[in-house]
């Protein structure tokens, strides 16, 4: 027995002994080792174009990315948890996006501005702008994104569906309110002929999700209160803001009142417009990506090719006829405070979004990202002219005129989305309410929300 | 008159027990049917081809195939790339949390039924309380703790998490069924010259066998259902698990359904073969032989 208890410490002694002997090697390739959260490609392609990335990266450095493929919706929850404890990974992305302005204002990024940097030139403005967010403790704004791919908001629309209730496509009104009433129509048309379970709206309008903000947002430019936020960060409530306020709540809640949006719209979550619109319960949709085009395009080539449109190329102007500035949300790598190997993780996001990595990983996506540098807007992929969709898209959230979401310029915008001011607004009109009285009240929260997040002007 | 009577309370009895074993028949029927119903609807996914989750009306696939169940074996798909690996994993994740859990509660509950007798309850009482905090707001302590014992992104990260919150059930069962056990039977044997260790490993132990049993399993299946501290805690694509790659697959418009119903439906394989193997050690009960002896 003490023979057995003295050879069993006699081992142990000599294993310990032997560990710092064995390690070196290990530590070494440790402190050449970064670890990254990415977000789960919605077709392998796109895992397979980030892991070549990451080889190519580990190729030419010498160094080891520990990459961790994440699926997209619960990636928030793991990063949340991350920085929330303070153990984190040492490069992973902005999800939700917000996080960007909101962990800045906590000044919880490490910053970026070296890595932007090498390719500053070739990011679009709205990409540049989206990577900056202010920081509460220093008191400035600086960079503490890495642009890597961007989304916004056309509209959808089942072509057959229209045709089917005897109208046509090319007799759309071009101007925002003569657009959406068009569907209306297309709704009376389909009911006269007996079709009772299709809506002409896909509206959102809900208090789940982000698809109601981006929806309300697309609204308030349409109906020409762009700027509820200044690029300083500043809230602006005047006048122009209030009135496309209410014509958005009216026309939004309104149409949901009339009995032009799915009535279960009402507990949509974010999945669930796109869901519908595949049923074919509604003739149009406004929805961010055109995922709701790429999802079917392998099990359905001829929904893809034939029945559905995408405006985004043939987006609505504004009711007098301008422009409409199409908000584009932007997906950045971050650098958390606490990462153990930021040079290592600077290396590789410089190598990251080099023009060719950039175009390999944003184009294996099917079109549903769209690149940060407009140069990748004209490759064959995205120029294609047999693809109905893509053109449109990368012209309305790249081309032409975008600019950030407003969280960007003051993170009081995340909480206001966070606490679905904008639903409260349509839903109270849906519910027969007014419509002035419903943005009255959104904008009083919205100052309280604002009261909390002062920027100070440099 | 009398015997007319007592035939015809006779029949009616019949009556009444047929129509008792009718009714119980058709319960349990319903029930099982009710059970039974999704993991056949499971089954449907998996053999159709496209992986079609609409019902329409078939009660078998028009063109089943098995090409999902060998997507899952030879790990085709590409969410189920490391499917065996991640299968491992789960695996020792809930053996070992089983064990632990066995041993723990066990131990526990022998000094606090047998050993500790005053104030016993409140112990595991107090143990009970972990199960009003929702573990949700538990995983990001759990978190940081296991970062500080060097533990994140380890299999015995989740394995420590899922003992924690396995023990204080454990606790509880165990002492209560404890409690089944003549007290006398420890006493005899103290007096014959047994240690504690001794009365723990040959009385205790074989006599709580189905209770054990039972807390194992339920330890097992919590362990192997279990998804949130297992994607918080792991990080590494080796050190992933069943229960996180099929997540994978919500995340997805383009999931064809065939592929994870085929897996989750080998993955439920090893709880109803554990289940099998215990269930007689849990029938036993205390009318064993051993319990006579």
């Amino acid at each position: 027995m003490a023979l057995m208890r003295r050879s069993l410490l006699q081992g142990s002694l000599g294993f310990a002994a032997g560990s710092p002997l064995a390690r070196p090697y290990i530590a070494n390739a440790q402190a050449k080792t970064m670890s990254a959260w990415f977000a789960q490609g919605f077709v392998e392609d796109e895992d397979i174009a980030l892991r070549k990335a990451v080889a190519g990266y580990e190729k030419a450095s010498g160094n080891k990315v520990e990459l961790s493929i994440i699926p997209f919706a619960p990636q928030r929850q793991k990063i949340v948890s991350a920085i929330t404890s303070g153990v984190v990974p040492d490069v992973t992305q902005n999800n939700p996006a917000e996080i960007l302005p909101l962990y800045a204002w906590q000044d919880k990024w490490i910053e970026t501005e070296d890595i932007v940097e090498t390719q500053k030139a070739r990011f679009s403005e709205t990409a540049l702008k989206s990577a900056q967010a202010y920081n509460d403790v220093t008191k400035k704004r600086a960079y503490y994104g890495v642009p890597l791919r961007g989304a916004c908001v056309p509209c959808h629309t089942w072509k057959s569906l229209v045709e089917k209730a005897d109208m046509k496509m090319a007799d759309r009104p071009r101007t925002w309110e003569g657009y959406f009433d068009f569907y209306k129509k297309v709704q009376d048309n389909l009911r006269k002929k007996g079709e009772r379970k299709v809506y002409g709206l896909g509206f959102q309008v809900t208090a789940n999700g982000v698809d109601p903000a981006a929806l309300f947002n697309a609204f308030m430019h349409g109906y020409g209160g762009q700027g509820i936020v200044t690029p300083e960060g500043n809230l602006n409530l005047d006048a122009r803001i209030r009135e496309a306020a209410i014509k958005a709540a009216e026309y939004l809640g309104g149409a949901y009142r009339d009995g032009y949006v799915p009535p279960s719209a009402i507990n949509w979550n974010d999945a669930d417009d796109n869901n519908a619109f595949h049923a074919k319960l509604m003739v149009m949709d406004v929805d961010g990506t055109i995922s709701t085009e790429v999802a079917v395009k392998a099990k359905h080539p001829e929904w893809y090719f034939d029945e559905i449109v995408t405006d985004g190329l043939l987006y609505p102007t504004t009711n007098d006829g301008k422009p409409i500035t199409c908000i584009t949300a932007m997906l950045n790598a971050v650098i958390p405070k606490g990462a153990k190997n930021v040079p290592v993780a600077k290396e590789f996001l410089k190598f990251l979004i080099q023009p060719e990595v950039l175009q390999d990983t944003v184009e294996t996506g099917l079109g549903r990202n769209l690149p940060p540098m407009p140069e990748l807007a004209k490759t064959p992929f995205w120029q294609n002219p047999k693809d109905p969709h893509l053109k449109g898209y990368v012209q309305q959230g790249l081309l032409g005129p975008t600019q950030p979401d407003y969280y960007v310029f003051n993170p009081a915008m995340a909480e206001v989305y966070a606490q679905h001011v904008y639903s409260k607004a349509m839903i109270a009109v849906a519910k027969k309410g007014k419509a002035t009285d419903a943005v009255d009240a959104a904008f009083n929260e919205i100052k309280e929300i604002f009261a909390k997040y002062p920027i100070k002007q440099s | 008159m009398s015997v007319a009577l007592s035939s015809r309370r006779r029949s009616i009895h019949r009556w009444r027990r047929r129509a008792d074993a009718v009714g119980s028949a058709v319960l349990s029927v319903a029930l099982l049917v009710w059970w039974l119903l999704p993991i056949y609807n499971m089954l449907l996914i998996a053999l159709d081809p496209e992986g079609e989750t609409e019902f329409k009306g078939d009660l078998w696939p028009s063109d089943p195939t098995l090409k999902a169940f060998a997507g899952v074996f030879f790990e085709g798909y590409w969410y189920l790339k490391d499917f065996w690996l991640q299968f491992g994993n789960s695996f020792f994740i809930g053996a070992m949390t089983m064990v632990l859990t066995a041993l723990i509660g066990s131990l526990g509950s022998f000094a606090l039924g047998r050993m500790w007798r005053g104030r016993a309850g409140v112990i595991s009482t107090a143990a009970l309380l972990l199960y009003t905090v929702p573990v949700y707001f538990l995983v990001i302590p759990f978190y940081l703790l296991m970062h500080k014992y060097g533990l994140n992104d380890t299999l015995w990260a989740v394995i420590a998490a899922n003992v924690t919150f396995a023990v204080p059930y454990a606790l509880l069962i165990l002492q209560w069924y404890g409690r089944l056990v003549p007290l006398e039977l420890d006493d005899a044997a103290r007096i014959d010259g047994a240690t504690p260790v001794q009365v723990y490993m040959r009385i205790y132990l074989p006599l709580m066998a189905p209770a054990l049993a039972v807390i194992g399993i339920l330890a097992f299946l919590t362990a192997w259902n279990e998804y949130l501290y297992q994607f918080i805690l792991l990080s590494s694509p080796g050190n992933k698990t069943v229960a996180i790659s099929l997540a994978t697959f919500f995340d997805n418009e383009y999931t064809p359904w065939n592929y994870p119903a085929a897996a989750s439906l080998i993955y439920a394989l090893p709880p109803i073969v554990l289940f099998f193997a215990v269930r007689r050690c849990i029938a036993a009960g205390l009318g064993s032989r051993r319990f006579r002896q």
